[in-house]
């Protein structure tokens, strides 16, 4: 019953105009975006060697929910997901040199804002604009020997991005993003050098991933 | 009895004043519409088109095919254009006199069509496909029916003989000759001589052909000399009568001598034997030159001048010769504008003296407008250049300083708005022309006399030659343009309306002074935040009602360089364009009509000469925006802003193309990002602009202008977006 109540919602909205800015008066609309670019510093999930001369393809899932607030302004939030793999060195309990490679698991909260080129003829939720994001990321190793080790960080993003409709309710979505997020200064309080030494690492993994991607996603207009 | 004898006099009477052209109407267009103006210009084509042989050469093929795609589209445009009448009383005799030169001949009589073009040129030309068009300019100098009939026998044998055919085949062969001899490439000069020297020989045979179809008819022969006199004075005015100088002079506001040409140039008349060899037309001397020996040993008698009515030509030519003076105004030439309407005003009757004035005091308007926006180049010219009386006309205008005319102009237009208060054009032109003299030349009423000094000092009377008088005399010339409002300064208004122009000036330069404060820095801050609202908030008009004029749709293919429009899939955009308005209107909630020349139907002639005015109307106002003048005819516009119940007209377009692809851009992609440049790779790339034009037609107002680039396919949802967009802003309620 959820479920078709959940149907009948999507085709009422989509199929529905209202007589407000966005397209023909549709002003919310989904979005699934896949980020990728070539790995940076650092191993992927699919690349599980710890070697900085493999190459591998870093990947990103977002979903979002954005909203038009006038004709040249989208605002949204969005929910992002991805695996990746961590490698570390460290000296076990006998004092000996161990490598280790495990999983690393990152999530975000987002909020951004587009902003549409409206000399370029682009009209709030079509065409090009820019894009301007912020994110509470969480990161968190599960794998033995870490145990359990959470790092949590912030981001800022800006990107440019393309969104071409099709079949009225459909759309594409291009964008480019550069990234910059903001680590841990917590960190040099940190007792446990093993801990310091693992947090480090997913710090760092998680900036090489969203220094600067590419995305290509595919959305739909709700109401 | 004497009451019978009493009812038919004043039934004569009521008859005869109704017949008595006391007021001009200018033509219009009338139902049933022909199918020239309905049939789409594709469906055309498709017809011509099985006119080429299919034996011939497959290049001759091609040729052909692009001269009946060109030429349906661009006859199609002329006949779109609201300059091109039928079923009026103008081309329905045209039509009549086409069948006399073509009884002999019911075939061609059948296929070919005569319309009448609004237009002062001296030209008539005949289409491709059997249409004669006739311009107002020509039938306003004819003298009799038989000279009409030479003229449409010459345009009937450029049709039959298929010369427009001919001499784009000719034209693009030639091309293609230099095209392929690079070596033997001749300077662009030479490609004209050569072009027109075709030219010139199709007209020699039309004339040829012509004369052949003439002589089959019983018109007088010896009117074909008199069509060649005609060409030779085309540029001149329809009579040749002395400029009075008295005309824009009254008791007591007389100009100055030397305003007045005494002696005018007597070179009148192009030369007959002039160089031709840049003209597509043979010397008019080379003409009847051959005409003559066309005519050498033929015997003929003397026949006659009418032969389907003398009454109708009369009467029509005497209608063109009205429509004249509005024509010429829609073209800004004012001068030509005054010059007809004084010619029509000094004729033994005249039909409607109202209206003749009423051009003359917006001729004056406009070359006020102009002078004070020192743009007066683009509407005035020298005397010199002019032959025959209308020199003098150029000559006192031309000798007239800005303050004068604009004097000139407010005395002419405030006295025929006293005659005629009811007119609310000429009022708006009177208080626009009164604001223009208190912004640019005179602040206050007191810089003018009135009749008591002008009684107590003009010496308008006596020309004694005595010393006193002299002097008094040349103070009078240099003092004359204060004796201009004489007779009505003391009308009711008129003091009042110097004050209200002046508190108008006054808040004017306040806000001027303001701006002036502010540094350039400052301005251009203030614009750009102003722009940056609009482009975010867009416009809010709070329109409940529009009308849509001809929406307009053209695709191009930047790519092909010597045809870029693509005529088929515009015109078949344009249809679809036509209805995703309509439907976006619906959507939004807004009342919108749709007044296109595309979309008539047989019975709606009204409409076609609803958009003849609205259309023209538009032009003028996109002209004359930046001077601050309304478009004529504005009484017409606002009947027609009644009749569909709105004052918001939108005029709504898309003109697209696709466009080559960079490989640049395709590498600098690839690098950057991936997938976007496999999506370029396979998408064509486009460039299309998007507008809109709103105009509140009872003010004059454009109070939307929406130019929207688009660095995109005009897709349907893409123009649905921006389609959508605008209503929304027309409808949105000011806050």
């Amino acid at each position: 019953m959820k479920l078709l109540y959940t149907l009948f919602f999507i085709c009422f909205f989509t199929f529905a105009n209202a007589q407000a800015p966005g397209y023909m008066g549709k002003r919310n609309f989904i979005e699934y975006d896949l980020y990728y670019m070539i790995a940076v510093g650092g191993p992927t999930i699919n690349n599980k060697m710890y070697a900085y001369n493999n190459l591998g393809i870093s990947t990103r899932h977002n979903f979002r929910f954005n909203h038009v607030i006038n004709r040249s302004g989208v605002i949204g939030i969005g929910y992002d997901y991805f695996k990746t793999g961590i490698g570390i060195d460290y000296k076990d309990a006998e004092d000996n040199f161990q490598s280790a490679f495990s999983k690393l698991k990152v999530t975000a909260i987002c909020l951004h804002y587009d902003k549409y080129f409206m000399k370029q003829g682009s009209l709030a939720p079509v065409g090009l604009y820019h894009h301007f994001e912020g994110k509470y990321i969480t990161g968190s190793v599960v794998d033995e020997p870490f145990n359990e080790v959470v790092q949590k960080t912030f981001y800022t993003g800006y990107g440019i991005g393309l969104k071409k409709i099709f079949k009225e309710n459909f759309f594409v979505n291009f964008s480019g993003q550069i990234g910059w997020t903001w680590g841990d200064r917590n960190l040099d309080t940190l007792q446990d050098d093993f801990e310091k030494n693992v947090k480090t690492r997913i710090n760092k993994r998680i900036y090489s991933h969203y220094i600067f991607e590419n995305n290509i996603g595919i959305g739909i207009l709700l109401f | 009895m004497r009451y019978v004898l009493c009812l038919v006099a004043t039934l004569w009477m009521g008859l005869a004043f109704a017949q008595h052209p006391s007021s001009f109407s200018p033509l219009v267009s009338e139902n049933p519409v022909p199918s020239d103006f309905v049939v789409p210009s594709g469906d055309k084509y498709q017809e011509e088109i099985k006119k080429i042989s299919c034996h011939a050469h497959h290049q001759a093929q091609t040729d052909q095919q692009k001269f009946y795609l060109e030429s349906c589209f661009v006859i199609d445009d002329l006949l779109h254009s609201g300059n091109v009448l039928f079923n009026d009383p103008l081309s329905k005799y045209l039509t009549k006199v086409k069948n006399v030169v073509l009884e002999s001949q019911p075939k061609i009589r059948d296929q070919m069509r005569v319309y009448a073009v609004r237009s002062p040129v001296v030209n008539a030309f005949a289409t491709n496909n059997g249409i004669i068009l006739v311009n107002m300019g020509l039938v306003s100098r004819l003298k009799n029916e038989a000279q009409l009939a030479f003229i449409l026998a010459h345009e009937i044998s450029h049709f039959t003989q298929n010369h427009a055919l001919d001499l784009y085949l000719d034209d693009v062969n030639s091309q293609r000759e230099r095209q392929q001899n690079p070596m033997g490439k001749d300077s662009a000069n030479e490609e004209i001589i050569t072009t027109n020297k075709y030219s010139k020989e199709l007209e020699i045979s039309a004339d040829a052909e012509g004369l052949k179809l003439f002589l089959k008819t019983d018109y007088d022969i010896n009117e074909i000399d008199g069509v060649f006199d005609l060409l030779k004075y085309a540029h001149s005015p329809i009579t040749d009568i002395p400029f009075d100088t008295q005309f824009f002079e009254s008791t007591y506001f007389k100009f100055p001598n030397e305003y007045y040409l005494q002696e005018i140039e007597t070179s009148y008349g192009l030369n007959e034997h002039n160089e031709d060899s840049h003209s597509t037309h043979p010397s008019i001397g080379k003409r009847r030159e051959q005409m003559y020996d066309n005519l050498k040993g033929r015997t003929y008698r003397k026949l006659e001048d009418f032969l389907v009515s003398e009454k109708v030509f009369n009467k029509m030519k005497t209608q063109c010769q009205y429509e004249l003076s509005n024509l010429y105004l829609r073209e800004f030439n004012y001068y030509e504008s005054i010059y007809n309407s004084y010619v029509l005003l000094h004729q033994e009757s005249v039909m409607d003296d109202a209206y003749l004035k009423k051009n003359i005091a917006k001729a004056l308007y406009g070359l006020t407008k102009f002078r004070n926006k020192d743009r007066d180049h683009e509407t005035e010219s020298s005397f010199e250049n002019e032959d025959g009386e209308i020199q003098r006309l150029y000559y006192f205008f031309n000798h007239m300083k800005n303050d004068e005319l604009n004097v000139l102009a407010l005395q002419y237009a405030w006295k025929l708005m006293r005659t005629y208060p009811e007119d609310d054009e000429m009022k708006s032109i009177a208080n626009d022309l009164f604001q223009e003299m208190v912004d640019n030349h005179y602040e206050s009423e007191t810089e003018f006399y009135d009749i008591d000094h002008a009684e107590k000092y003009a010496p308008f009377n006596s020309f004694s030659q005595s010393k006193k008088r002299k002097s008094e005399l040349k103070k009078f010339e240099r003092e004359f343009i204060k004796y201009a409002f004489v007779d009505i300064i003391k009308d009711r208004g008129f003091s009042e309306a110097f004050k209200v122009c002046k508190r108008k000036k006054d808040a004017q330069l306040k806000t001027a002074l303001l701006d002036q404060n502010k540094t350039a820095r400052q301005i251009r801050r203030e614009t750009k935040r102003k722009e940056r609202q609009l482009f975010k908030k867009g416009y809010a008009l709070g329109v409940d009602k529009v009308v849509v004029v001809n929406p307009y749709y053209m695709k191009m293919d930047f790519r092909k360089r010597d045809t870029p429009i693509d005529y088929l899939s515009s015109e078949f955009s344009e249809q679809q364009y036509a209805d995703w308005v309509m439907s976006n209107a619906k959507a939004v909630g807004l009342d919108a009509q749709m007044l296109s020349t595309n979309l008539l139907e047989n019975e709606e002639a009204e409409k076609m000469n609803d958009l003849m005015y609205i259309t023209e109307w538009f032009n003028q106002q996109l002209e004359l925006e930046e001077i601050k003048m309304r478009g004529f005819n504005q009484e017409r516009v606002i009947e027609i802003a009644d009749k569909y119940g709105t004052d918001h007209f939108l005029w709504t377009g898309i003109v697209s193309g696709r466009k080559k692809k960079s490989i640049m851009g395709f590498l600098t992609f690839l690098y950057l990002h991936p997938a976007y440049s496999a999506y370029y790779l396979t998408h064509p790339a486009y460039e299309s602009m998007f507008f809109s034009i709103v105009v509140n037609v009872r003010t004059g107002e454009m109070e939307m202008t929406k130019m929207n680039p688009l660095f995109e396919k005009d897709s349907e949802t893409v123009v649905n977006a921006h389609l959508y967009d605008t209503f929304l802003q027309i409808q949105k309620k000011p806050k």
